[in-house]
């Protein structure tokens, strides 16, 4: 019987041999560490006939996990537990359970461990194999636990290889997905620039958002007109209030997980909205929220980044869109502006119809494109000549229509030779229903019998006009008149004043930005300067009488005026000329 | 500029989606738009045939995602086939295999589809 026993022994070490070899073979050739596990810990539980087996492998971050567990031992894979400093120094190949109570964890040892094997290469501890006693009764004997033993160390080796291998695969796809975001922010960075149409560019935005994060839901929150509001969403449903708009628009950081929030509103929890981004453009801010991923996985800083980047370059491109269209818009109207000029320019009287005996001469500048005021010469019948001139309360296009307006007026009423201070009670009536409260006109206007050179006229709250006498030099004002037109509606009737223009007199008729034109210590140019401008050079031409007034504004305010700038200069000629 | 084209055909219920050249942020509103077409059409059932396709973006990817979900909830799917090696790594990458039946061919896609019929 001895000889037979022998032989089942030969026979039993040759096959543990064998099974080492083909083992040694197996783990050289994988670099799967599921497969390698897997294999030492199914060899173990066969060979020992034990119900019942784990490993257990450490983590460079001090923590233990279940690395792969057959049989019912309490646990399941990749549960997590410390790693006590006493497991490093397991350097005995096997232990009882018994010796290990202080460095595995009960939960583990509870479950009928008795038999551990240390995991470790020549420099470095990687785990420990557990089993449990052998089914049936009775001890593991000597030389199945010396198998074991060569079996940990053969495929300690191909463990550790093999972990590398897989910490490098995930390293070189952490890497392909680095390559894959910037892939996707230079695809889109390129689509942008080449895009003008916003809708078009939030779609792109959207499918390279979905593609590349793998969430189906969001929002992307930005101020327009200046307020906040969604300008994209996807599969989100409810709205959000403009207040709670506004409360998102002023969180914290870069990016802040809605489940740290302290208010949240309802509609971010119902769309399970998980994150807000910010982004931030010089004083531009817009959010952008997103929701779960498809794959369940949460964003990791790295992905808050991307989300940063794309979100950054999706408000640039949309905030482009805007400014380009402000331009376009701002063209627009300066052509439109330009357009209305030139119909302004047609209102003046072109040429100035001048009467014998007469130098009349004319001038307007509007500090914009186009003014509110307004000058005007009109002949009626052979006997009348109107002389006119105003200033409508405002500038721009609002100024340039009453002006318009009242230009219609008073080329309708002209031919008619009515009253002048009875008109001008009429004209203001018209302007007070016609126009907002807050506009008005300061207007003079007269008349002049070409007969007896009476000049018949009626000031309604305009600067007065200068009048000199050809002879003496004198200056005085024509102020006889009324109130403004358009403020109130004509309760006091309008006074009529009456100049004679002798040979050799002028009037000189001019609007408030001659008068308030301003020097750098901000000092108005006055009617004082004015009148004693026009003193000295009234023996001049109409047209010089303009020009060396305009000189000395234009000098004294640096060529700096506010306003538009009219005159208007009518001279009864020297009997001489 | 990037060169994108979808043709389609229809096996029974079954539409089949080809696309050929780059499906990047540039061409992903084309692709958009045949599916959106498609759901209109209430048709649900779509096979895309990636055997041509050379190139795909996140941009690209984003246009399944943005409608897998409407699709199934209307009873449909869409599955994917035939995808060269640099074009499922893409897929791979972001994930979409855990959502998406992606299939070696239009034959396995077909017959997935009918044992969900069945069902």
């Amino acid at each position: 019987m001895n000889a037979s026993r022998e032989h089942t022994e030969e026979f039993q070490s040759r096959f543990e041999l064998k099974t080492l070899l083909d083992t040694s073979r197996l783990l050289i050739e994988s670099d799967d560490p599921d497969f390698v596990l897997n294999n030492l810990l199914l060899i173990t539980i066969g060979k020992l006939l034990t119900p019942k087996g784990l490993i257990i492998l450490r983590k460079d971050n001090g923590t233990m996990y279940v690395a792969k567990t057959k049989g019912k031992t309490g646990v399941a894979e990749k549960e997590e537990f410390e790693c006590p400093e006493s497991c490093c120094k397991s350097d005995k190949p096997i232990y009882t359970a018994e010796e290990l109570k202080e460095t595995l964890p009960q939960s583990i040892l509870d479950q009928g461990i008795s038999t551990i094997f240390t995991i470790r290469t020549s420099s470095r501890h990687l785990g420990y194999l557990c089993i449990g006693p052998k089914a049936g009764k009775g001890s593991y004997s000597e030389s199945e636990l010396g198998f074991i033993e060569n079996l940990v160390i053969i495929s300690a080796v191909a463990i550790a290889n093999s972990l590398l291998i897989s910490e490098l695969k995930d390293a070189n796809r952490q890497l392909d997905q680095k390559v894959q975001e910037l892939n996707t922010l230079f695809d889109i960075s390129r689509e942008f620039n080449a895009m003008v149409d916003r809708n078009q560019m939030l779609n792109v935005f959207r499918f390279a958002l979905m593609g590349q994060m793998f969430v189906r839901k969001f929002f992307f929150l930005m101020v327009m007109d200046g307020e906040p509001e969604v300008i994209i969403q996807q599969g989100l449903k409810g709205e959000l209030s403009l207040e709670e708009k506004q409360r998102l628009m002023e969180i914290g950081p870069d990016y802040l997980e809605v489940s740290e929030m302290s208010e949240c509103p309802d509609y971010l929890k119902k769309n399970e909205v998980c994150a807000l981004i910010k982004l931030t453009f010089q004083d531009e801010t817009a959010i952008l929220g997103i929701g779960r991923r498809a794959n369940g996985l949460p964003y990791n800083p790295s992905d808050y980044n991307f989300l940063l980047s794309l979100g950054s370059l999706a408000f640039l491109s949309v905030q482009k869109t805007f400014l380009l269209e402000s331009r376009i818009e701002k063209e627009k109207l300066e052509e439109e502006l330009s357009l209305a000029r030139t119909i302004q320019n047609t209102l003046f009287p072109n040429p100035i119809p001048v009467p014998d005996g007469y130098d009349i001469a004319g001038f307007n500048v509007p500090s914009r494109h186009v003014g509110g005021d307004y000058f005007d010469v009109i002949k009626s019948g052979d006997r009348n000549l109107y002389l006119a001139i105003a200033d409508v309360t405002g500038k721009g296009i609002p100024a340039s229509l009453l002006m318009a307006n009242l230009q219609a007026m008073l080329h309708i009423l002209a031919p008619l030779n009515l009253n002048i201070d009875q008109t001008t009670g009429t004209i203001n009536d018209i302007i007070y229903k016609n126009t907002p409260s807050d506009k008005f006109i300061s207007f003079f206007w007269g008349v002049l019998d070409l007969e007896d050179d009476i000049f018949r006229y009626c000031n309604a709250g305009h600067n007065p006009p200068i009048h000199v006498d050809g002879k003496t030099g004198k200056v005085s004002l024509l102020s006889t008149g009324g109130m403004l037109l358009g403020a109130l509606p004509t309760m006091m009737p309008y006074e009529a004043g009456e100049v004679k223009l002798n040979p050799g007199d002028c009037v000189i008729m001019f609007t408030d930005g001659v008068s308030e034109s301003m020097n750098e210590d901000e000092e108005e140019y006055g009617e004082e300067r004015i009148s004693e401008n026009v003193s000295r050079h009234y023996r001049n031409s109409a047209q010089q009488i303009i020009d060396e007034l305009l000189d000395e504004v234009k000098a004294f305010c640096n060529n700096n005026y506010g306003d538009d700038l009219t005159v208007l200069v009518i001279r009864a000629n020297d009997h001489s000329s | 500029m990037s060169s994108f084209n979808v043709q389609i055909r229809h096996e029974q219920e079954i539409q089949i989606l080809e696309l050929y050249g780059e499906l990047d942020a540039h061409t992903a509103p084309d692709l958009e738009e045949r599916i959106k077409k498609l759901i209109d059409e209430e048709k649900y059932f779509i096979i895309v045939n990636f055997t041509s396709l050379d190139y795909i973006s996140s941009a690209g990817l984003g246009v399944f995602m943005a409608y897998i979900e409407d699709v199934r909830t209307l009873g449909g799917d869409i599955k994917l086939t035939n995808m060269k090696p640099s074009v499922y790594n893409v897929f791979d990458l972001l994930g979409f295999p855990t959502l998406y039946d992606i299939l070696d061919d239009e034959k396995q896609a077909a017959q997935r589809f009918k044992s969900e019929f069945d069902k």
